[in-house]
């Protein structure tokens, strides 16, 4: 085994999915940063899970080292809680992942990419992400709107898949507001970028964004982060 | 007629109960299992004398430890650190009480409270941090008072029989018996009062007793000693109340100490629960060998207070720290005192989470 790395890693989760994907993504992660690092530590955010996910993470909790779990009083979105995480997280880097999603070895690929001298590394799927016409079409003028007249530009392959250094997390959490967003934010807070391939495990049940919280997501950032199309 | 007195355990407590007793004018006999006075859980602590602040959500502490100041500042003034300047920082997120709760708690146990000047909140980071109090709160000089018992006892007469370890209490003929080991020999000393002082240990002499286990909750906490950078050398630093951490002077060793809720703590059991775990504390202890949390209670801790990065890691103090259950939600700090426990006459459980609690201790032996 490889000499582990004397640094501090944090992985940031939602709690998304059943309780069984949660419970695999959970070991995973766990014994991959045990490997790997000196000290680290798995922050994942519930934002009301359902009771037998809880019951399997609660389990968890208690047999494997360095995992925080904290619990939003609310409902929320994917992005609020991510931000909650990002808030609490101590890692000198930090990898924003989604369970049942982002392949573990993506952890380690993008530390590297950031003791290399990045300061935010995205991820973007190689594989385009599974729509439906309709959602497609959404999605697209979303993408469109939002690079024209928005100065945003998120690649339509784009996943939730980032990691950030310790100045960039400052940075990003000293962004204050009711709305923000993960993959818009991180790509405003400036710093040194680069890109991260790979390829997603297929979505599963309960991690994916259903078509109405997707437009919801896309109301919210074009209205929370410009007055267009109210003032022209 | 006095009676014969034994005190297991040669920590703050054990010392001073010895002490009261050898001053009534008993025969007195302090067995201590280290080689000296105040060598473990006394020693290895944040070293605060409580004002209060601590315990927002334990209002009875925070009275007792408002009552007991006075008198344990008066005691030992020559052993307490009262040259810094102190702290308490409300954090904006996950504190459970808010900086109006804070102040109007302290104004509740009339606890000296002010805004902090603005040298000092500038040291913070405004992002996290709602509030900062400037209060007044000091630290102990473990290894003064030890001195202090050490040469108080042998003055009033109190035999101090170091490197002891208690097998067995138990009942004889007028009293009680205590078997110890000293140095490798069996020896034992009849007494009419026995006292178990030994705090992490109460249990362990408990069970070697054939008496009822008493229900306690353990960690192995963990101290960290560090030079602080100059900027907070002459200041101590509480951020509360939640999953936080504490800086402060630690004037034994000249240095400042650093805790952290989420990361002191390394491990934890319960005794006489059902899913208690029969160990002796110290020796478990001493067969862990555990990494240090210091880079994560550096890497959460120097997000609220920058300047703390440049601090420097001297060594950890890895000790027993032993609480009773009913603490766990509320933080409070009550005693425990067990008179005639487990059935055996004269023999008494005494546990307190911290120093000044001993004026609770002796008013209950003076009832």
């Amino acid at each position: 085994m490889s000499q582990k790395q004397d640094i501090l890693v944090t992985v940031v989760s939602p709690v998304l999915g059943t309780a069984e994907v949660m419970a695999g993504f959970v070991e995973q992660t766990s014994t991959f940063l045990q490997e790997h690092y000196t000290n680290y530590e798995l922050l994942l955010v519930d934002a009301g899970a359902e009771e037998p996910v809880m019951d399997s993470l609660s389990g968890l909790l208690k047999d494997l080292p360095c995992i925080r779990l904290i619990r939003l009083s609310a409902k929320a979105n994917r992005d609020v809680m991510l931000f909650a995480g990002l808030e609490a997280a101590i890692g000198d880097y930090v990898i924003v992942m989604l369970p049942g999603s982002d392949p573990i070895r993506a952890i380690g690929d993008l530390v590297d990419t950031m003791r290399n001298g990045s300061d935010i590394v995205y991820g973007l799927s190689e594989i385009p992400t599974r729509r439906s016409p309709v959602a497609k079409l959404g999605a697209n003028i979303f993408y469109w709107y939002g690079r024209k007249y928005l100065g945003l530009n998120i690649p339509p392959d784009s996943t939730y898949l980032v990691g950030l250094n310790r100045r960039s997390i400052n940075a990003l959490t000293r962004i204050k507001g009711r709305y923000r967003h993960v993959r818009h934010l991180t790509r405003q807070v400036g710093f040194k970028t680069s890109v991260y391939r790979y390829q997603p495990e297929p979505i599963v049940p309960g991690v994916e964004r259903g078509l109405w919280e997707s437009v919801r997501l896309a109301k919210e950032i074009v209205v929370s982060y410009s007055q267009h199309p109210c003032v022209w | 007629m006095k009676s014969a007195v034994v005190v297991v355990g040669g920590g703050f407590f054990g010392a001073r109960v010895a002490l009261e007793f050898a001053r009534a004018g008993h025969e007195v006999t302090l067995l201590e299992r280290e080689a000296g006075l105040m060598k473990r859980a006394s020693y290895a602590n944040q070293a605060r004398v409580h004002g209060g602040y601590h315990y927002p959500r334990s209002l009875l502490t925070a009275l007792r430890s408002r009552v007991n100041l006075p008198a344990f500042y008066d005691e030992y003034r020559d052993c307490i650190d009262t040259s810094f300047e102190k702290y308490y920082v409300i954090a904006r997120q996950f504190s459970k009480v808010s900086y109006q709760q804070f102040g109007l708690f302290c104004q509740r146990i009339e606890a000296p409270v002010r805004p902090a000047p603005d040298r000092v909140t500038k040291l913070f980071n405004d992002d996290l941090v709602e509030a900062v109090y400037t209060v007044e709160e000091y630290a102990f000089n473990a290894t003064a008072i030890a001195e202090r018992l050490t040469k108080q006892l042998t003055d009033v007469g109190v035999r101090i029989e170091t490197r002891a370890e208690v097998l067995a209490v138990g009942p004889a003929a007028g009293g009680l018996v205590v078997r110890f080991q000293q140095h490798g020999q069996e020896r034992e000393l009849t007494a009419q009062r026995v006292f178990n002082c030994t705090y992490a240990r109460i249990n362990e002499i408990n069970r070697r007793s054939g008496v009822a286990e008493l229900p306690l909750k353990h960690e192995i906490a963990e101290i960290v000693l560090i030079e602080p950078p100059a900027e907070l050398a002459d200041k101590g630093v509480t951020v509360m109340c939640g999953p936080f951490f504490s800086t402060m002077p630690f004037p034994a060793r000249g240095l400042h100490s650093l805790t952290h809720v989420r990361y002191t703590p390394h491990t934890e059991w319960h005794e006489a629960k059902p899913d208690s775990i029969t160990r002796d504390s110290y020796d478990y202890l001493d067969s862990l060998s555990l990494p240090s949390a210091y880079p994560k209670m550096l890497a959460d801790a120097q997000r609220y207070l920058p300047s703390l990065a440049d601090s420097k890691y001297v060594e950890s103090l890895f000790e027993v720290k032993t609480v009773l259950p009913q603490s766990e939600g509320d933080d409070s700090r009550p005693i425990l005192y067990k008179p005639d426990h487990g059935g055996l006459t004269g023999y008494t459980c005494i546990m307190g989470g911290k120093l000044d609690n001993i004026y609770d201790v002796l008013k209950e032996l003076e009832g």
